[in-house]
C-alpha cells in the first residue's frame, strides 16, 4: 500500500499528536522539577564568599 | 547494567575517574543532576520534534518524503540560534549576577516552552514552532553556561579535571539514554491510537488487511499428507 505524503500525514497526525503530548508532559515534569531545585540551592558566589570568611576567621 | 560494576570499581580505585564523594556536596549534586536531566530532555525533545515534522507536518503540507529530512533539520535551526544568542551573554552575566538567578530563569523559560509544545496542534503555523524552539534554546543557553560555572565552583580545586569529565560523561550518557527512553514512551503512547487509525483508514478505503501470499510450510506439508 503506497500512500502519498498528504494521506500518510493525515492518517498519523492525530495518533502521533496524542503520543507526542504524553511525552511532552513527561518532559515538562522533569524540567519543572529542576526549577525549584536550582532556586533553593546556594549561589556559587555566596558559597565562595562564605568560604573566604571562614578562612579569614580561621587565620 | 554496567553502571553498578562501574560504581563498585570506581569506589575501590586509588585515583578514580568518577569521584563519588563529590556527590556529598548538595549544591554540586543539584547542579550536575539538573544538567544531566535537562540535557536528556533536550535531546529527547529535539528528536521528537524532528519526527513530528518528518512524519506529520511536512507530509501534511504535501512535501515529498525525499525532502522531509532536510527540511526538518533546517526547521530546528531556531533552537540552535536561541542557544547561540543566550549562552555567551549568560556566561558574562553570571560573573556579575551569580549563577542561581540565571539557571533558574533559563530552566523556567525551557519549562514554559516545553509546556507550549503540549498546546501545539498538528496543523500548527511554522512561526509557532520557531518561537517555541527558539525560546527553548534560549532557556538552555541561559542555563548551561552558569550551570557549568556552578558545577566547577562547587568542586574542590584538586578535583576540577575529574569534575569536568564527570559532567561530560553524564551529559552525553543522558542524551544517549533519553533517545531510547523517549522512543519507548512514544511507541507506548502511539501503538493503540495508530492501530485504531489504521483500521479506520482500511475500513473507509476498503483496503483488505495484508494476506500471506503463500501458506506456511506446515499447512502445505499437512495438506500433502
Amino acid at each position: 500500500m503506497n500512500l502519498d505524503p498528504k494521506t500518510f500525514g493525515s492518517l498519523v497526525a492525530e495518533p502521533f499528536m496524542e503520543a507526542f503530548k504524553g511525552v511532552v508532559l513527561v518532559s515538562f515534569a522533569i524540567t519543572a522539577l529542576t526549577v525549584p531545585l536550582n532556586y533553593l540551592r546556594k549561589d556559587a558566589r555566596v558559597r565562595e564568599s562564605q568560604a573566604r570568611v571562614k578562612d579569614v576567621r580561621a587565620s | 547494567m554496567t553502571l553498578l560494576p562501574l560504581i563498585y570499581v570506581e569506589r575501590k580505585a586509588r585515583s578514580p575517574l568518577f569521584v563519588f564523594s563529590l556527590f556529598k556536596h548538595v549544591d554540586f549534586s543539584i547542579a550536575i543532576a539538573s544538567n544531566t536531566l535537562v540535557s536528556g530532555v533536550r535531546q529527547g525533545l529535539t528528536i521528537l520534534i524532528i519526527i513530528l515534522l518528518q512524519a506529520v507536518w511536512l507530509p501534511l503540507h504535501g512535501v515529498p518524503f525525499s525532502l522531509t529530512p532536510l527540511l526538518a533539520g533546517l526547521y530546528m535551526l531556531p533552537n540552535s540560534v536561541g542557544f547561540m544568542v543566550a549562552a555567551p551573554v549568560a556566561g558574562r552575566l553570571s560573573d556579575r549576577l551569580g549563577s542561581k538567578k540565571l539557571t533558574t530563569a533559563g530552566l523556567s523559560i525551557t519549562a514554559i516552552s516545553t509546556l507550549a509544545l503540549y498546546f501545539l496542534p498538528y496543523d500548527f503555523q511554522l512561526w509557532q514552532l520557531f518561537a517555541i524552539t527558539f525560546f527553548s534554546g534560549l532557556g538552555m543557553g541561559l542555563f548551561s553556561a552558569p550551570n557549568l560555572a556552578d558545577i566547577m565552583a562547587s568542586a574542590p580545586p584538586n578535583y576540577r579535571g575529574a569534575t569536568s569529565g564527570m559532567r561530560g560523561t553524564l551529559q552525553n550518557t543522558a542524551s544517549a539514554i533519553s533517545v531510547a527512553i523517549y522512543f519507548t514512551l512514544l511507541f507506548l503512547f502511539l501503538y493503540q491510537p495508530l492501530m485504531n487509525a489504521e483500521m479506520s483508514f482500511r475500513l473507509s478505503h476498503i483496503v483488505p488487511p495484508p494476506v500471506v501470499s503463500s501458506p506456511p510450510y506446515w499447512v502445505t506439508t499437512r495438506s500433502r499428507e
